[in-house]
Order: C-alpha cells, then structure tokens, then sequence
C-alpha cells in the first residue's frame, strides 16, 4: 500500500488526530542502520524476549487449572527437528511415552530465523528411522498460541519457554530440559535470556540429576529428572578378546565435547602406548590435523556402534554441561569411560565404572593408560557392563509418566 | 575460521571485533592449521602444563625477599585503548616506585610478528599508559624468562600457561582482572581458562567479588584492590528535573548485554516513548535499534559529564566483574539501573545502586519509576553528595601491600 492510500485509510478510520500522530511518529523513526549493518539474531523472537516479564508471576503457574490426569491433550513447543538431532529423537521418545499412556499430542514448530516448512519436516520424520510414529499433530507455532483444547504445555529448548510463557492459555505449564543451556554461549544476552527461563516457574522434567539439582537449587525451578537409560539390545559385549584399541567420541562443532582438550589428551596417550589403536568417532574429523595416527570413523549409524566398542578397551568422553549419553553405551559394551570429573557429570551417573578425571591434558591420558594396562581387563569389561544391566529407556519412560502425573495431580 | 568458531558464533550475534578486544574469534584451537593464533594459549603451553601434579614453587616455595625484588610480568601486547592493559601497566608502575623492577613479556599466538619499537612509541605517546622504565621483550618459548626472576605475574588466563611452566621457584602472581572463562561457551577454551584458577598461583584482583570468586569456587589465595573512581570528570551540574535516560552500550562486549539492554529500551519507549534514550559507549549506527536514540558513540571523558547530566537514570548491564560506570554516572547525578547479581552487589555498596532483575519490563518500568519520581532533583543531588564524600582506598597502596605481605612468607606458611 503507497503511503497516500495508508494515509486516507487512517483518516477515513480513525481520524485526523491518528494522521498527524502517524506523520509525527514517522518522522521520529528509529534511525536507519547503516549499509552493512549487522544483524542481532537471537534464537529468540525479539518481541517474545521483550514481552515476557518474567518478574510478574504467570498466571498459569500461580493458580494452576485443575486437569484430569487422563487423555489430555499436550502441547509440546520445539524447534524444527533434524533428522540427526539427539536432542529431538530423546523428545520423541518421551512424546511417544505420553501417546501410549492415551494422551494427544500437538507439536508446535518455533523458530525465530530459520526458515522450513512443516510438510519437509513430516517428510523427514516419517522416513527416519530414528524418530517413532506418532499420532501427534505438526504445526507452526504462530502468535495466536496453542489451540483452545490444549490441557499442559511444554517447553523443550529455551526459546521456546518464551511463547509458552507468553500464550494466553492457562494451560499447566511443563519445561523439558535437556541441557543448562546458559552453557552455549560467553555470558552475554543470550546465555541472561536462556537462565531466566528458569525462573518462569514451569514444572521442570530434567535428563539426569545434574540439571534437576542445578534447577532447583539455583533458579527455586520445581525439577525432578529421570535416569539416562542404555539401550542393551543394541550395546552389549560380543567378543572377550583383548582390546588394542580405544575410543574418543570427537565432536569438533559441538564445543561443550571440549574436542581440542581431548585431542591434546590423546596426543599424550598416542606417545605412551603407540601400539593402541585410536578411533575418533561422532563427526568426519578429516579437516582437522591431528597430531597422532587415528582411524576416523566419522558420523557412525547407531547399529555400526557396538562393533566399534568391542574392539575398545577405554573410550575418552568429554561432558562440559550435562553428560553426553555415551558412557552408559559404552559401559554396557564393555568399555571404560575417562570422563572430565566434575558435578555435570558424578550427578547424572555415580557408577563406580566410570572413570572421573580431572580435565587436565596429561591427567586424562594417564587415566587411559592406567585403564589400558589393567591385567584384569576383560572380567573388569564384564563387571562393567553388568553393571549398567538395569538402566534401560523403559524405566526413564515409567519415571517421566510419575513425575508428570504426580505434578498434574499435586 | 574454524568450523567450531563458525558454529559458535553463528548462535550468538556479535559485533565487529573490538581491536582491544580479547574476546572475539578467538574460541578454538585451531588443530586444523596447526597454526598458533586462534586460541589464546599455545597448544605446547596447554599440554605441558599438569596442574594435578604440585609444581616446584608449591612444593618447595622461596625464602622470603621484600626489597628490590625482580618481577617479571607476562601479558599479551597491548592496544592502545585497552582498558585491561592500562590498567595491568598502571600496577607495573607501582611495583618500580615501590622499588622493585618489572620487565614485561609480550606473549601472544598471533602469527603476525610482534612489533616492540611500535609498541614502545604507542606507549611513550599514550598518556593512558605511564612511563615504565622496565624492558619490553618477547616473550620466547625456548629461552623463557630471566632465570633470576622473583615474582612472575600472569595477566590474561593464557599467560599463566608460560608463567606455570617457568623452571625455578619463583613466586607465582596472577593479576585477575575478570573472570575469563565467561568470555566462552563451556569449551575448551573455558576449561583452559577455569584451569589457571587452580596453578597455586596468588591472586590479586580487581575488585573483591573476583577474588572471592576465585577463593570460594577454585580455592585459589588472593587479596583484591578496590576501583578508582574519577572524582575529576563527572559533577552534578544540571539540577533541574531530568527527562532522559542513557544506556551503556557496547555491542562488541558480550558481557554488556547490548541485545538484552535493547529490550528493555524497546519497552521502556513502547510506554513513554517521548523518553529520549542516549546511548553512550560505542558507534551504534551499524546496528538496527527499534526506537530513535540519540548516538553518542565513544565520547571522550570530557563529554560524558554534559551528556550524563541530562539523564535520571542509567542502564548498565555487568554480567561478569563490573563496570566502573555506575560509580561514575551517580556522581553527575544519574541512578545507575543495574542488574542484580554478587557480580554487582559485592563490587561498591551504595544505597543508591537500583538493583533490578535482569527482565526487560521489570527494569523499563524502574526506569520509569526514576524519570518520574517526584524527589527526582533531591535523590539525584544526595546520591552525588555520597559518591563524593566516600574516601577511596588507593588501589596501588592496596596492591603493594598485598605483594609485599605474599613476598614476605616464608617457606613454612606457603601451605596450601
């Protein structure tokens, strides 16, 4: 619309006083940013960043509405999934939990920057084998919020606590949180709006007990969490032979893997015990120059895994957040995990197993050599992975159900 | 750049680097190329160093020396505007009137060679930096520091790498001036950083919330100096009533939260947008901002006092060791909005600091709250009146007590 036609419109509907305030305001515009400016993108939308005040309790959370505990119907809000997103496949995994307990699910598909399509997604969903089938309904999410029918709502990255908190409905508030996501980024604005997330007062279901402590204790964020499971049909020990080799789960693009301390690690390690093997697997390395023999096993499909782990004696995990889901794997095939030592870590798992470390270069290589050495390495493989003979994701599932009912209950 | 920097920096939004700066596009070592320059510290620097194991200067610590001590000090090279430096060179100062001798090691994975004669007319010409009679070197790994060196003094968190590996017992300083490991998402470069908290080395910091930081999470023994405010620049001149508001804003500085700040100002203007906003610390034209501002860019310190004068509240956003600005700006008058944390309230006790919870509408409203109240003009007047009467400890008598007390302990009280 030209701004003549704009102008006779507001006069025609709202009067000559609109058109003079319009003229004035425009005048007083924001000065234009320069040629070559720089964009400010935060994974939030602004107006949802700027809206929400989180100092004012919200009403959903101050006098929660009373649900039935049976055949609700869910909103779950996330970012649009990708086909080797872990953090998606472990929200489907508990989505597909709530569907088989008999409640309905709608996705709604938030994203401040990245453009896509709801048909890609669905496309992508229904071919992978790693995403479940759902009932579950997939659509944008826009400013008009979730639908009228929706019972509880969940929050899963921190952006999207922001239209949560924002959407009128007063719908039960949930916040499923994978990560202290504060953690991505230097301090700045976007690790400040990821932390007040916290203090939204939504019920927090946690993977692991890391982030439930961390919650709670710190932001007096309601949190309880379920337990990693290892899945024992896919990781289990199928060879006692002695193993000459090791294993570094190597993730360059993901900095909280802390792959540059890990390799300085192994640079030590690969000196010590030169006759070792060593697998870097979880991203294609090639582009890196790394300063020892290595086999790079790239981005390894999750039925190709478990071979690879029988042929290792220890396996290098780095977790400077919450703890990667890897050492339980690994366990349950028989293989040692050196972990960075650290309450990230001894909180998600306390098995004796596992071996903590302090995320000293020289200290996480002695680690493996002292593990490498054992005389007793393939009863210690077997002990190891009896040990994790009980975690499964079927009891993570039992355990998120209890916390979410005894949560809409209470 | 990396493909690990990329994925970094395309999650947050930062501004072009600040040549001051040691900040930016530096989060990885860059095992692709091999080549120094992307993380701070050497990866050599990085491996050698194993802290689990008790160094020769904690194990077997020096006899005390109080008088005409040789301290070596080891820092990357400087800017001409950088704050951090200044300050670094101010205390070197100290130490040489106190008596002692300083030579300065200029450390850096830069592959662009260091220039020594460019940086000693930078520093003869530049009035921030004092005349040290100390020697320039660079710092080389292969020949290290002078052997007879007495008291080495890390900087940023990388030059503790080299100061850790030094051979001989020499004491071992660490002049903390922030906590560094903020600078980064949690990588390796923010373990890197968090490690040199846990060398053995004695802290002096800026300010006490570092150093009880420091104490409390690491274990790390230190003593602090207190902030020097200007008392000479800013007054309170302007005794009308108020209708601005001003917001440090520095985009380049993640941890001034220049996007958090400007939700707030979005807010604040979508309720009384006749507010004029000032914006004060850095050139925001390049920048898309919601609402009409006035730019002041950079301004140098003799124009700050008139711009502050004009406004009843600032908002100035710390998120790691805080700025200076909020002691400066009461004393023209201004109520400093500030966010609420032990990173702010352990710095400087003022009744006057308006601490609010880091949510946009909850600090746009106080900001209101300010312009409107109705003791606006008294408020203003009484909180300068308090900046001015507080006697300030002197940082430097503070800094060189603390340095003579660490040189004087004997082997014995060395425990830690």
């Amino acid at each position: 619309m030209s701004s003549l036609k704009k102008a006779l419109q507001v006069l025609r509907e709202q009067g000559p006083k609109a058109v003079i305030w319009r003229v004035l305001h425009a005048l007083a515009r924001p000065p234009k940013p320069l040629a070559g400016s720089i964009p400010i993108r935060l994974l939030v939308k602004e107006r949802d960043a700027s809206e929400v005040d989180w100092s004012i309790p919200h009403p959903a959370v101050l006098d929660p509405i009373t649900v039935n505990g049976e055949n609700l119907t869910i909103a779950w809000i996330m970012s649009p999934p990708g086909e080797s997103s872990g953090g998606h496949q472990n929200i489907f995994r508990f989505i597909n939990v709530l569907e088989a307990a008999g409640h309905r699910i709608r996705i709604y598909l938030y994203s401040a920057h990245e453009p896509f399509t709801v048909a890609t997604v669905k496309d992508m969903l229904r071919a992978s084998t790693s995403y479940p089938d759902l009932d579950a309904t997939i659509e944008e999410h826009t400013d008009a919020g979730v639908a009228a029918d929706v019972d509880v709502i969940f929050a899963t990255g921190w952006e999207t606590a922001y239209p949560s908190f924002r959407d009128s409905s007063h719908a039960r508030r949930f916040y499923f949180v994978q990560d202290f996501e504060p953690y991505f980024t230097s301090v700045g604005s976007a690790s400040v709006l990821a932390e007040n997330t916290y203090r939204f007062g939504f019920q927090g279901i946690t993977a692991g007990g890391f982030l439930s402590h961390k919650l709670s204790t710190e932001y007096g964020m309601p949190a309880a969490h379920y337990d990693f499971g290892a899945n024992r049909d896919l990781y289990n020990i199928i060879d006692d032979r002695p193993r000459k080799e090791i294993f570094f789960y190597a993730r360059p693009v993901t900095e909280r893997r802390g792959f540059e301390l890990g390799i300085l690690a192994l640079a030590h390690f690969a000196k010590a015990r030169p006759d070792y093997t060593i697998n870097l697997a979880g991203w294609d390395v090639s582009a890196y120059q790394i300063p020892f023999a290595y086999t790079n096993l790239k981005d390894l499909r999750i039925d190709q895994l478990n071979e690879v782990y029988n042929r290792c004696a220890a396996g290098l995990v780095i977790s400077l957040t919450n703890m990667s889901l890897l050492p339980l794997e690994l366990l349950s095939a028989g293989v040692i995990p050196v972990v960075n030592d650290g309450p990230n870590n001894r909180l998600v798992s306390d098995n004796e197993y596992i071996e903590y470390t302090q995320a000293s270069p020289k200290a996480l290589a002695a680690k493996l050599i002292e593990v490498v050495d054992r005389e007793d390495s393939a009863s210690h493989a077997r002990a190891a992975s009896e040990s994790v003979r009980a975690t499964s994701w079927e009891t993570s599932g039992e355990r998120f159900l209890e916390i979410f009912n005894g949560a809409i209950r209470g | 750049m990396s493909l690990f920097s990329r994925a970094v920096t395309s999650l947050k939004s930062e501004g072009p680097r600040q040549a001051a700066s040691r900040v930016f596009n530096r989060l990885a070592i860059d095992l692709n190329t091999n080549k120094p320059g992307e993380s701070l510290v050497h990866p050599d620097d990085a491996v050698a160093v194993d802290w689990t194991v008790p160094a020769l200067f904690e194990t077997d610590p020096p006899q005390p020396v109080t008088e005409n001590v040789k301290t070596a000090w080891i820092i990357s090279p400087p800017g001409r505007t950088s704050g951090g430096h200044q300050n670094a060179f101010r205390f070197m100062d100290f130490l040489e009137k106190a008596g002692h001798s300083v030579t300065v090691y200029f450390y850096t994975t830069e592959s662009k060679p260091i220039d020594l004669a460019a940086i000693r007319l930078m520093l003869q010409t530049t009035s921030a930096y004092p005349d040290l009679r100390g020697e320039l070197r660079i710092y080389d790994q292969a020949v290290g520091l002078d052997a007879d060196t007495q008291a080495i003094f890390a900087t940023g968190w990388e030059t503790a790498y080299p100061a850790h590996r030094h051979p001989t017992n020499a004491r071992r300083f660490y002049f903390t001036q922030d906590f560094e490991p903020a600078f980064y998402a949690s990588g390796s470069d923010y373990v890197l950083a968090e490690n040199t908290y846990r060398f053995g080395f004695h802290g002096i910091s800026a300010g006490k919330w570092l150093s009880k930081k420091l104490t409390d999470d690491y274990g790390m023994p230190g003593d602090h100096y207190d902030y020097a405010v200007d008392k000479q620049h800013y007054s309170f001149t302007n005794t009308s009533r108020r209708g601005e508001v001003l917001f440090y804003a520095r985009p380049p500085t993640s941890r001034r939260a220049f996007e958090f700040g400007r939700l707030v100002l979005t807010e604040l203007h979508r309720l009384r947008p006749e507010i004029t906003i000032n914006m004060v610390g850095w050139d925001i034209s390049p920048y898309w901002v919601p609402f009409p501002y006035v730019n002041h860019t950079a301004l140098d310190i003799s124009q700050l006092n008139e711009v502050y004068n004009r406004c009843a509240a600032g908002l100035i956003l710390s998120l790691t060791n805080m700025s200076l600005l909020p002691m400066e700006v009461m004393s023209s008058g201004v109520v400093p909005v500030v966010n609420d944390g032990p990173n702010t309230r352990e710095i400087f006790e003022s009744p006057y600091m308006d601490y609010q919870p880091l949510s946009p509408g909850a600090m746009a409203r106080r900001m209101i709250e300010i312009v409107d109240d109705a003791r606006q003009v008294e408020h203003a007047r009484e909180m300068a009146e308090s900046v001015a009467r507080i006697d300030w400890a002197d940082p430097g008598v503070m800094f060189i007590e603390a340095f003579d007390r660490a040189m004087a302990e004997g082997p014995s009280t060395m425990a830690r």
